[in-house]
């Protein structure tokens, strides 16, 4: 059984649909990237997933319960954790309690767990998380989505802005975290980047799925690629 | 040479009274101000619930014969179960709305609250009698008045309280990361309908805590609602949208202000003190006098 299972989902602003009937599937220790031109509707896909933004229609069931409908903060308590498009740390807070807040519907404080994963930021816990660089902050967000020990998390356009250097850095934890028990699942925009980690991908193209499949093979049809992918 | 000490001594006593009475004003203000930095919510319906408070507590004590400091604790929960029940149950609807949806929601539930008041309490003035209302001591020629020296202790330790309850306490942390970024708070789990209705109670029993205050050492009646409205504005701007101390800092000061204009300038001029220190705060330091508002900064910005 999957662990996420998304079926015929649509949703839309105002009026206009984004999202036409996405199917997505994710099993345990899976890592799963979804790629697509700006604007395919990538991180409305993941909002409606993890409950901010609003579903028009189908379903989103993690461990076989549907929580299309529910609030964000009741699918994140389910094990779901979604790691927003530019980290949406609380800027005025530390690192510390950046880290804090990710286990705060748990109940977890013990932040030495994320810290090992995570050593850059032993030193920083108690800068505020808006003085941070792109990559720490990246990091940051990471982290304070493993402290509530999710199931599954949702990570955005994770190399956004960040130099490669960092960006290959953060892959290579990704697939640590999958490792470790915790199902990814990547939006980026930067295709070979997010298909270079997951095992499968889904290219999304104006809110439709036009192709999935193992990503090693999507990555080795160019003609695919230069359809969709910018 | 003889009016010399007098007019020192007149000095010192505006000056004293301007803290003391600085110091409900920062009473007053402080949940005003934590409500509006936190949830953006500007609620007009403060001054009402300052004053029914002060006559939940004239109640339960001079009516029904309670002791004056259980019948003020009473109040104050009263008033901040309201407080969570407003929020939760109406001004929630409207949290995501533009600032003027919850804005005429509460001054709509501020105008009922104190009709309300009206119908049950009548228009007059009340002041709350007890044994201790006219206990006072002087240092030198310097009156000073027990009950509102007690008014100042309580505006300092409150507003210390918030400060220290929202830095190092779970809620308070959620409170925080709520003000910041209602999305990102929900994605770590932070119930946010709950602490919004949690946020507005604490604004509604610090109104409270004013309120019981305002009972035992002043008059009010329902008019005085307007008033407490408006000075919590002012002092929420000059102390900084959404920062405590910056609430109290605002309070002395325009206490201050306000006494040192009752002796020196013409009584018209008076109740002008409050508008004149809102627009040169607006003009000059528009962050407030304490630094820049807390909930303002979020990392996509």
């Amino acid at each position: 059984m999957s662990l996420l299972e998304v079926r015929a989902l649509t949703t839309g602003y105002r009026g206009g649909a984004v999202l036409g009937g996405v199917d997505l599937d994710v099993g345990p220790y899976e890592i799963v990237a979804v790629v697509g031109p700006s604007g395919s509707g990538k991180s409305t896909l993941l909002g409606a997933i993890s409950g901010l933004v609003p579903v028009a229609s189908g379903s989103v069931r993690l461990h076989g319960r549907d929580v299309a409908g529910l609030a964000a903060e009741d699918i994140m308590a389910l094990g779901l954790v979604h790691v927003p498009e530019r980290r949406r740390l609380f800027a005025g807070l530390t690192v510390r309690e950046n880290l804090l807040l990710g286990g705060w519907r748990a109940g977890r404080r013990d932040i030495g767990r994320v810290l090992e994963m995570f050593p850059t930021l032993v030193g920083r816990l108690e800068t505020p998380s808006g003085a941070l660089s792109g990559g720490e902050q990246q990091l940051c967000a990471i982290a304070r989505g493993l402290m509530a020990d999710p199931a599954i998390m949702l990570i955005d356009e994770f190399s956004l802005g960040l130099a490669p250097v960092m960006a290959h850095d953060i892959l290579v934890r990704l697939a640590d975290i999958a490792a470790g028990g915790t199902s990814l699942v990547l939006v980026d925009q930067d295709a070979a980047t997010a298909l270079s980690v997951a095992e499968r991908a889904y290219i999304l193209e104006s809110g439709f799925i036009v192709a999935s499949g193992p990503s090693g093979k999507l990555l080795a049809d160019h003609a695919l690629l230069d359809r969709y992918l910018d | 040479m003889a009016g010399a000490p007098s007019a020192v001594t007149d000095l010192l006593q505006a000056l004293v009274d301007g803290l003391l009475e600085g110091g409900l004003l920062a009473l007053v203000a402080v949940g005003f101000t934590l409500v509006w930095g936190v949830l953006n919510e500007i609620n007009l319906a403060h001054g009402a619930l300052v004053v029914l408070a002060a006559y939940l507590t004239w109640e339960l004590s001079a009516s029904a014969g309670l002791n004056p400091l259980l019948a003020g604790l009473t109040a104050i929960a009263v008033v901040a179960a309201l407080g969570y029940a407003l929020q939760r149950g109406l001004l929630n609807l409207v949290a995501r709305a533009p600032v003027l949806l919850p804005l005429l929601v509460t001054f709509g539930a501020g105008l009922l609250l104190r009709d309300a008041m009206v119908a049950a309490f009548s228009s007059d003035d009340r002041t709350l009698v007890t044994a201790y209302s006219l206990s006072a001591f002087r240092v030198g020629g310097v009156y000073l008045p027990v009950l509102r020296l007690w008014s100042l202790v309580l505006a300092v330790t409150l507003t210390t309280g918030v400060a220290l309850g929202l830095r190092h306490t779970r809620h308070g942390m959620a409170i925080r990361a709520v003000g910041m970024d209602r999305d990102a708070a929900r994605l770590v789990g932070i119930p946010v309908r709950h602490v919004y209705a949690l946020t507005f109670a604490a604004g509604a029993a610090l109104a409270g805590a004013a309120g019981a205050m305002v009972a035992a050492v002043g008059t009010f009646s329902p008019v005085s609602t307007d008033v407490y409205t408006l000075e919590s504005f002012v002092i929420a701007v000059v102390g900084g949208i959404g920062n405590t101390s910056g609430a109290l800092a605002g309070g002395l000061a325009l206490g201050v202000l306000e006494a040192l204009a009752g002796q020196y300038l013409p009584g018209e001029l008076v109740s002008a003190i409050a508008f004149a220190v809102l627009l040169l705060a607006l003009v000059l330091r528009p962050q407030g006098i304490v630094g820049r508002a807390r909930y303002s900064a979020r990392v996509d910005r």
